[in-house]
């Protein structure tokens, strides 16, 4: 094909168009990151969890977080003497204000929960269009410029970590940070918890402080019966909380 | 004894996900499965007792056979991207698989 000037004003701008496109699709540039070398999960100790909702508003504020929605959410578990079938559960606001005084009876302790980033997770699977996938490094993440907001995926998972942000109308979750622990950095939860009771884990990392953690204690996952492979690992965790 | 009503759900399943539209969808298939079964009644079962409303019985099949994908299309987020669960459909889901089911 000859190219005359008039083929060439009309090529320029489509490959301007092509460059812009190819661009927005390419990922920032983390030079030392390496996918294949990480498996993230989180550990989270419960025992150390004052339930001050640092967290929830550091997500909150991270990843502007849409009000009434939650990425990561606190939950306080009353369970009474003598009824451990029945623990009360509250999240006022998804525990981002903190909580008012509880009664002083019973068991008393806070659940701080987020996505499993389930190396099996159901809301991959039911995806229709797979604009939901689990990347190389283990965690489960949202191509919001793809996804359909069907809502299918919402209502998989079975951990409630899902939601429909209203501005973009697609499905949001948390992404464990993923613009921070791609550069080295911990999660924001992790990073402001005063107490250190969730801390990130890379599993694939053999000198991470997980692998003697986990040696060490006895670890729980929530719900193992729905065999989602979480890795989102609780110490510490109270038969009572679902 | 009287069980007390408890319960807790989680923060973001407050919300109903899928609601009227998508119980709109399978209304709309019952009328038009329901409305072609009359008028096939009377065209192959030579059924005369249900003549008179043999053309209204097909048009109303048409007519909503031509709209029931739309409850489904609208409770979309992006309506504009449902096409792509026919370009890049996922197999493991029910959803994308159904999409054919449907085409067909």
């Amino acid at each position: 094909m000859e190219i005359t000037r008039r083929r060439l004003l009309l090529l320029l701008p489509a490959a301007a168009v092509a460059w812009k496109y190819i661009q927005a699709g390419t990922p920032e540039a983390a030079p030392n990151y390496k996918l294949g070398e990480h498996w993230w999960g989180m550990l989270i100790d419960i025992p150390k969890c004052i339930g001050c909702g640092s967290c929830v508003r550091a997500c909150s504020a991270e990843n502007d977080v849409p009000d009434g929605y939650f990425r990561t959410w606190i939950e306080r578990y009353h369970v009474p003497d003598w009824a451990i079938e029945r623990p009360e559960v509250e999240s006022p606001n998804g525990g981002k204000d903190g909580f008012p005084p509880n009664q002083s009876t019973g068991k008393n302790f806070f659940v701080p929960k987020l996505c499993n980033h389930c190396a099996d997770s159901p809301c991959t699977q039911v995806c229709p269009v797979g604009a939901t996938f689990v990347s190389p490094d283990g965690v489960v993440l949202v191509d919001k410029n793809y996804c359909l907001g069907c809502r299918y995926c919402v209502q998989a998972c079975p951990y409630g970590c899902r939601f429909i942000n209203p501005k973009t109308n697609t499905a949001e979750k948390c992404t464990l940070c993923y613009h921070r622990i791609t550069k080295g950095l911990t999660t924001a939860c992790a990073e402001v918890c005063p107490t250190g009771a969730r801390q990130l884990a890379d599993l694939k990392n053999p000198n991470d402080p997980i692998h003697e953690f986990l040696k060490t204690h006895s670890v729980q996952v929530l719900k193992p019966h729905m065999a989602t492979g979480a890795k989102v690992f609780y110490n510490g965790m109270d038969g009572s909380v679902r | 004894m009287q069980i007390p009503v408890e319960g807790f759900m989680y923060p973001n399943e407050v919300e109903l996900q899928w609601s009227v539209l998508i119980v709109l969808y399978p209304f709309i298939t019952g009328l038009v499965a329901g409305a072609f079964i009359l008028a096939s009644l009377e065209r192959v079962f030579r059924v005369s007792a249900v003549k008179p409303t043999y053309r209204l019985a097909l048009l109303t099949a048409l007519s909503f056979l031509l709209v029931a994908p739309l409850p489904l299309q609208l409770h979309l987020g992006h309506p504009e991207r449902s096409f792509e669960m026919y370009l890049t459909p996922h197999r493991s889901s029910a959803m994308a698989m159904f999409g054919f089911v449907y085409l067909w």
